[in-house]
């Protein structure tokens, strides 16, 4: 796993960068100070795994994920700040206490490594756009989430912001709907009309509707009208 | 009870007239006492005045009439058991008076139209006017019962009153006082962790320096003041502690006043300051900035002065975080010093913020 370290801390990096020496599976692609410094290094490294601090001079570790576009696997550090982690509680997330104790920093390896390993077996082709198995991070208000792309049925227009549709939340995020979908594999998501764009594996079925056009039901519950012009290009994707 | 007491020791043996007016008294205390109960356990201290003042007089023409009824009881038993003694008892009190030189048929006739006036409605008033004057008795007495539920009541309230505000008080007092941020004592631990590999001496004098700290934060709380000399000391080994998270980012140097280091200061203070420049200013500057700390002592007031590079941010964003920590110091100076201490934050000029402190000397003419 290519492994990026950001602590502002430069001896706390270097405590860090020692513990990960004994694990084989970790290599240190490279460490940054700051999170401008960490986002050029995502960018060049291409890391599989983060471990980033959160509070940090300038722009804490959260805002780091906000500006990425595809988030790797994170590990947080922090040394004191369960306020700041609770955030997640509705995700499994892995965070460590400084100073690190080698155990749980052993787990917390473990888990990443089984996580990436999956995701590399389901996908083989990739290409440069974003995957269902890639994960985005989303942050709304008090809440965060790393949500996997598969279980997006929706991307909704919502003034100036696109609210996102999983499980039971929708929390919005600062991209427009036209750069999702320049992003987004088009195998997966399909522009229904100006307004949304769905996740084609979450169809729960399709009714004709008013002049040629489509009603889709997603499993969520949501009713999804496309517009005219896009059946045709629904059914030429969806006919064989 | 002791009227109708004397009352019926005119007419009855006066041991009668006893036995009896204290078997009143224990109906009375009975009657009274399951009142009470009944009237805790409906809570009727809580109520309102006017509903209060309804249910009292209803309760007490209840009460009137038991105990009315309970005596009338009693009186007929004494009466029955008089009478046994004497068969002319009741011709004594109620009968009129044996008057010589009358003949007895006269006598008796006379006795017949004396007897003859207690008509029912007679007896029948007479014994409304003895439950009327029982009421009178549970009216004032319930008067009295309330009256001290009332004044108890008013006193609890008070107590509980100075309570909270004590309370208040103390939490105020305790929320300012300074600590050391938790944050920063890991971080420093952690980095530490870090050093004993790559500077163990380093390493060592830090593991001092964050004992002195602690000791000095664990300490303080029984102090109302140290002197400046100690606090100075802390605010050394605090930014020695930094400095190891910071590295070159934070420079820092004293400009102290020698004749100042025994003028009493309260703890905290200036370490205080020192931690906001941090963490408001060198903390977010990427290339890191510097932090001077001075004190200069004249005739009336010692003055303190923590400078950092920066700038104040203006009243919008996150200067209100910064407001607290200021706001607390200061409040604790009024508290110690009245309005003869000040601090300020200021811009210094357009890379400086200066932070002071004024503190009056002690009048040693006093």
């Amino acid at each position: 796993m290519k492994t990026l370290v950001v602590d502002d801390s430069r001896l706390a990096r270097n405590e860090l960068k020692r513990l990960l020496k004994e694990f084989d599976k970790v290599q240190i692609a490279g460490e940054a100070a700051s999170v401008d410094e960490a986002l050029e290094k995502v960018v060049e490294l291409k890391p599989d795994l983060i471990f980033l601090d959160i509070q940090m001079p300038g722009k804490n570790g959260f805002q780091l994920l906000e500006e990425l576009e595809s988030v790797p696997e994170v590990i947080f550090s922090t040394a004191y700040d369960e306020h700041a982690l609770k955030a997640f509680e509705y995700n499994a997330l892995d965070y460590l206490v400084k100073p690190v104790q080698k155990e749980r920093l052993a787990g917390a390896v473990a888990k990443v490594f089984d996580k990436i390993q999956k995701k590399k077996e389901q996908a083989e082709n990739e290409d440069d756009k974003l995957t269902i198995n890639d994960q985005v991070f989303v942050k709304d208000g008090e809440k965060c989430w790393f949500v996997q792309l598969s279980e997006i049925r929706l991307f909704e227009v919502s003034g100036n912001y696109t609210t996102v549709y999983f499980d039971n939340s929708k929390p919005m995020i600062t991209r427009t709907l036209n750069y999702l979908e320049s992003r987004l594999d088009d195998k997966t998501f399909f522009r229904a009309n100006r307004q949304q764009i769905i996740n084609l594996k979450w169809i729960e079925r399709i009714e004709p509707w008013f002049s040629g056009s489509l009603r889709i039901y997603l499993k969520g519950g949501e009713e999804i009208d496309v517009s005219r012009r896009q059946t045709l290009k629904f059914k030429d994707i969806m006919s064989f | 009870m002791i009227t109708s007491f004397f009352a019926m020791v005119m007419l009855i043996p006066p041991g009668l007239a006893i036995l009896a007016n204290v078997i009143f008294i224990f109906i009375g205390v009975l009657v009274s006492h399951l009142y009470r109960l009944y009237v805790k356990k409906k809570n009727w201290k809580t109520l309102k005045i006017p509903k209060l003042v309804v249910r009292v007089l209803f309760a007490s023409i209840i009460q009137g009439a038991v105990q009315g009824i309970l005596s009338i009881m009693v009186i007929v038993a004494v009466f029955s058991i008089a009478m046994k003694a004497n068969p002319d008892f009741l011709q004594t009190i109620f009968g009129p008076p044996q008057i010589d030189g009358i003949d007895p048929e006269m006598q008796k006739k006379i006795s017949e139209a004396t007897l003859a006036q207690f008509t029912p409605s007679k007896i029948f008033i007479s014994l409304l006017s003895f439950l009327v004057s029982f009421g009178v008795y549970f009216v004032s007495w319930s008067a009295l019962y309330f009256a001290y539920q009332y004044l108890q009541r008013a006193r609890e309230v008070e107590i509980e009153k100075w309570k909270l505000s004590a309370s208040v008080k103390d939490a105020e007092l305790s929320a300012l006082k300074a600590q050391i941020n938790p944050h920063f004592i890991f971080n420093s631990l952690n980095n530490i962790r870090s050093l004993v590999i790559e500077d163990s001496d380093r390493a060592r004098d830090s593991i001092t320096h964050l004992s002195d700290l602690l000791r000095f934060s664990i300490q303080f709380d029984q102090f109302e003041k140290v002197s400046l000399d100690k606090e100075l000391a802390v605010v050394k080994d605090y930014l020695n502690l930094e400095a190891i998270q910071l590295e070159e980012r934070l420079n820092y140097h004293f400009d102290l006043d020698k004749g100042a280091n025994e003028i009493e200061v309260p703890p905290m203070i200036v370490q205080t300051l020192v931690e906001n420049a941090i963490k408001h200013s060198i903390n977010e500057l990427p290339n890191g900035g510097e932090i001077i700390v001075e004190s200069k002592l004249n005739h009336e007031y010692l003055n303190i002065y923590v400078k950092n590079t920066g700038q104040l941010k203006t009243k919008t964003s996150k200067n209100n975080r910064r407001g607290i920590g200021i706001n607390n110091s200061r409040e604790r100076l009024r508290l110690l010093y009245g309005q003869k201490a000040t601090l300020n934050v200021e811009n210094l000029n357009e890379h400086m913020v200066c932070a002071s402190i004024k503190i009056p000397l002690e009048d040693k003419s006093l």
